[in-house]
């Protein structure tokens, strides 16, 4: 009798600690363990060490390729993405082409969809204008993409540059090193 | 600019933390399940108690035993 009623209380604690595991569980999952994800191009190569040097303490993962357009940061993303990772930093688009700004938007909701209520960065663009056509659609995905989830970091490259074209390389995509470069990270 | 995103990233995260928690809180279909569970978990103890005296009143009956294992899952 004494036995069985033991065997009761050990099962229902087992349950109880079942629960409350599941409860607790994916809550502290959820926003991962402030790890932060850095992902993009030739600029954001050029950023990389600019914000290992800011954000000291902080672990950061980075994979970045020169020339790369947002669907193969996507992949980069991929590649690199962990659940402990906190904040994404997805700084793609610059290399799109802009009379397709719906790339751009697929390729940010699909991150969207895989980090779940993780915070992310995603820069405004200031890329090549092909045909006469500008960044202007890819900045107002970046906008709406945004204002559509709540705590996203949008800083304002396109912005930057606009006011400080003098900055920029000849090249007018890639800023001078160092000032820029610095601001940017 | 983006070392400054970054922490805006985690400082809304940090901010975020305790909202989840406050909006949590009055979330009463989690705590109906809990308490759903407990109940549960009581009414299952009660019944192997019972189980127990019926088996003592029965003289263990070997058909009564297998009655009791039956009600204790249904």
């Amino acid at each position: 009798m004494r036995a069985r009623r033991l065997a009761i209380a050990v099962w229902a604690a087992l349950i109880a600690l079942l629960i409350a595991g599941a409860a607790i569980a994916p809550a502290a999952q959820a926003g991962g363990s402030g790890g932060v994800l850095v992902v993009g191009d030739s600029l954001e190569v050029l950023t990389i060490p600019y914000l290992q040097r800011y954000l000291p303490g902080v672990t950061l993962t980075t994979n970045a390729v020169g020339g790369y357009n947002s669907y193969q940061i996507y992949d980069l993303f991929r590649e690199s993405y962990d659940p402990s990772q906190s904040v994404i930093v997805f700084d793609a688009g610059t290399n799109d082409n802009p009379a397709y700004p719906e790339i751009l938007a697929g390729n940010l909701a699909k991150v969207a969809a895989q980090v779940g209520d993780r915070c992310m960065v995603v820069p405004t663009i200031h890329g090549f204008t092909v045909n006469g056509i500008g960044n202007e659609g890819k900045n107002r995905v970046v906008r709406s993409f945004a204002a559509s989830r709540l705590g996203t970091q949008v800083p304002d490259w396109a912005g930057a540059v606009a006011v400080h074209p003098e900055l920029m390389q000849a090249d007018d995509l890639h800023p001078i090193r160092p000032a820029p470069t610095t601001a940017r990270g | 600019m983006i070392a400054q995103g970054v922490k805006g990233c985690l400082a809304f995260s940090d901010s975020a933390a305790p909202e989840a928690t406050i909006s949590a809180a009055p979330d009463l279909p989690t705590v109906d399940k809990f308490a759903r569970r407990e109940a549960t978990i009581a009414a299952a103890i009660a019944g192997s108690l019972a189980e127990q005296l019926a088996l003592q009143a029965a003289g263990r009956q070997p058909w009564l035993t297998a009655l009791a294992m039956v009600s204790a899952y249904a």
